[in-house]
């Protein structure tokens, strides 16, 4: 199949989607104009089509667009060993919006959504184990936004080594100890 | 909650044998492993966010601390992805030489992981032979950029210094006592029969789990999937060289090893074509955005002046867009997504770190495992802390 | 042969406490292996055959805390790394020393964010700083040095 037919294929099982594409430095982006809770459907398609078969989700990124509406951009990274062809889905989400995990379709989601929501703030629905993975787990704010400086909210002079918390992964089991 | 018979054990952050700041909490029944949950971020130094207060150039050293044991691969997938965002083109010199040092980090990269590995499984003797080689190649890289280490050695639009016959007579010396090296490893470790039976059959994955994953590299070439980045989307004239991808069958522990250890072998055969084949030319781009002036014209010309004080201070604009550009790293695919938004620093730069995905599996690469065959999967997955938590 | 033929007999060296204690404390330092970061592999290659740091005393890196007495903090301490740091120092018994080796543990390196600890001597006692991003093989060398150096001052007051 050519990678020139990606599009049409998407577009043939999904006829009533809207999907503004842009092919920009030979990479091609696509901006599917679909409600949240269907985005599911859309990615298992992706990766269960056995003429696409974007088997390996190499990553998620997110980028504080810093507007009041869409808040966030989310921007899937979709990789075909088949067809040797990388897709790009874009996703825009609003501040307090929560977007439907994809733990089921692609393990290694499953990370990337853990550090999108540390680092970002964005919640994702369905997750198995939603908490914080870079930054200690009573971190106070999403580093990553576009209103959260550099330095952090504290002065490097008031750190207290007492207050930083990391919970064990066994629920149940208190602190780490 | 955990039944009376088992015990929640922490293995790390300060470990001799996890490679870093990595801590698997793992509940154990007996010595045997029923779960186990990584915990990262003991390094995260927030590489993201600094990245978007520094100019490009200046993202450059902070790339370089990031997969600290082949840090030239880091500075590579970066500046190709500035590169390819604002359109410049690297003469074909730089390339041969940024190929060169690459392939040289990759080799540095995989001596660390096999002595450390060994190290852990209890064989004393082959990090010392491999930490002396890699001295070697320390050497080489100080030779060239000035850094041991973290090199810092590429530039957007080309590299820093140029090769000189000196470089090329050592670096020639330093292929032929590697294939004599590379018997020594083979020798020590390969049909040893307490490596066989501490890695064969540990820590299996299936090719289509590991894509589920999102592994890449060594651990994805192990389960028979050949995906090599420098062959599927070459980079960096790597389609002008002739090299193979190995590719292992069962997906163990020692199925990791072999694909590496050939890996030295196609990493020192591509270094020596770069090397006879290296063409004539200048080794940075001259377009103007980018280029800086050397001293002479500086001095001499008041517009070289202006522009290498302005590039220099204020940094160049980067174009409104963005662009994901993947390189093959030592340990799988290394990602950096740039967007600009037409100021001289990125909107945002994300790393798409290989060895993050590899942790992630852990908890599917234990289960089952005993304690022991615990410290034979981490170090096969070969990590590095500094990039799994950037 | 050498200094036996001197000390042949019976002979007595006379020396003060302090002298021969310091001489036997400087000379066998082991240190606790607390790799964070890059440093960490230049650490590890000081003990490896080009420039072998056992010839000073420093040979055995041992894991436990229990049984080194010399802390190396080679790389950057995060804030979630930093209480156990402080653990792993608090666990190890009297006498220790604590090399801050390379800039980030110095001083926070290049890594002024939200996530670094600025420093290590924000939390423990430094005796040597090793400037370097990462420091040559022969800087920790002569960090150790002068580390020995100042031992050789020190009392047994200093440490009760």
């Amino acid at each position: 199949m050519e990678r020139e037919d990606i599009s049409g294929r998407i577009k043939k099982i999904f006829p009533t989607l809207e999907i503004a594409e842009k092919k920009t430095f030979g990479q091609l982006h696509v901006y599917p104009d679909l409600e949240l809770e269907n985005l599911s459907e859309f990615m298992r398609f992706l990766q269960e089509d056995s003429q696409l078969s974007y088997k390996i989700l190499t990553d998620i990124t997110a980028v504080d667009l810093n507007v009041i509406s869409p808040r966030f951009e989310l921007i899937y990274l979709l990789y075909s060993v088949e067809l040797n062809h990388r897709l790009y889905v874009h996703i825009k989400v609003q501040s307090n919006e929560s977007v439907p995990s994809m733990v089921d379709i692609w393990a290694s989601a499953n990370w990337a959504e853990r550090e999108v929501y540390d680092l970002m703030g964005i919640q994702f629905k369905g997750h198995p184990d939603l908490r914080r993975i870079l930054t200690w787990d009573n971190f106070d704010g999403h580093p990553l936004r576009k209103d959260f400086p550099l330095g952090g909210w504290q002065s490097p002079d008031e750190f207290d080594p007492d207050s930083v918390r990391v919970d064990s992964a066994f629920s149940g089991s208190g602190s780490d100890e | 909650m955990t039944k009376d018979s088992t015990m929640i054990l922490n293995v790390g952050p300060h470990h001799p044998a996890t490679h870093g700041v990595l801590r698997v909490e793992v509940e154990l029944e007996g010595e045997t492993i029923l779960r186990a949950k990584p915990h990262v971020g003991y390094l995260h130094r927030g590489f993201e966010k600094l990245a978007e207060s520094r100019t490009a150039y200046q993202n450059i050293p902070l790339t370089d601390r990031l997969d600290y044991s082949a840090a030239s691969l880091n500075n590579l997938g970066y500046c190709l992805a500035v590169e390819n965002l604002m359109g410049i083109e690297v003469p074909k010199r730089a390339q041969y030489i940024r190929v060169i040092m690459g392939e040289l980090a990759r080799i540095m990269g995989h001596q660390l992981w096999l002595g450390t590995h060994a190290l852990d499984l209890g064989a004393m003797t082959p990090i010392f032979y491999t930490f002396a080689d890699r001295e070697l190649a320390m050497q080489l890289t100080e030779e060239l950029s000035g850094y041991r280490l973290t090199p810092s050695f590429l530039r957007i639009g080309g590299v820093s210094a140029d090769i000189g016959a000196g470089f090329l007579t050592q670096l020639r010396e330093y292929l032929d006592h590697m294939k004599k090296a590379l018997d020594t490893y083979h020798k020590l470790l390969t049909d040893n029969i307490i490596w066989k039976r501490r890695t064969k059959d540990v820590g299996v994955i299936t090719d289509q789990e590991a894509l589920n994953y999102g592994m890449t590299g060594p651990c994805l070439r192990a389960t028979g999937v050949a995906y090599d980045i420098r062959k599927q989307e070459p980079y960096s004239s790597y389609s002008d060289f002739d090299f193979q991808v190995p590719v292992g069958e069962k997906g163990d522990a020692y199925d990791r090893y072999l694909v590496r250890m050939e890996e030295f072998n196609q990493s020192l055969r591509i270094i020596e074509q770069a090397m006879e084949n290296l063409p004539r030319g200048s080794i940075m781009s001259d377009d103007p955005r980018i280029s800086i002036q050397d001293l002479q014209s500086v001095q001499s010309c008041a517009d070289a002046l202006i522009r290498r004080f302005k590039i220099g201070s204020n940094g160049f604009e980067l174009p409104c867009g963005e662009f994901y550009q993947a390189v093959e790293g030592a340990k799988g695919e290394l990602g950096f997504y740039l967007v600009g938004d037409g100021g001289t620093r990125p909107y945002r730069l994300k790393m798409r770190s290989p060895c993050y995905y590899l942790v992630s599996a852990l908890p599917r690469l234990l289960e089952g495992h005993m304690i022991a065959d615990a410290i034979t999967i981490i170090g096969s997955i070969d990590i590095i802390l500094g990039e799994v938590d950037r | 042969m050498g200094i036996e033929s001197k000390l042949q007999g019976d002979n007595i060296i006379v020396s003060s406490v302090d002298t021969i204690v310091d001489w036997a404390r400087k000379n066998s330092l082991w240190p606790c292996t607390f790799g964070l970061a890059c440093c960490a592999l230049e650490m590890m290659a000081t003990n490896m055959p080009h420039y072998d740091m056992s010839r000073f005393g420093a040979e055995v890196f041992r894991p436990s805390p229990r049984q080194a007495d010399l802390l190396i903090v080679a790389g950057t301490v995060t804030y979630k790394m930093a209480p156990q740091v402080k653990r792993v120092y608090e666990q190890m018994t009297e006498p220790k020393w604590v090399i801050a080796m390379g800039a980030c543990s110095s001083s926070g390196g290049q890594f002024n964010s939200y996530a670094v600890l600025q420093g290590i001597d924000r939390l423990l006692p430094v005796d040597v700083y090793v400037p370097g991003c990462p420091p040559r093989m022969e800087t920790l060398l002569a960090s150790l040095m002068k580390l020995q150096d100042r031992i050789k001052t020190e009392k047994l007051e200093d440490r009760v």
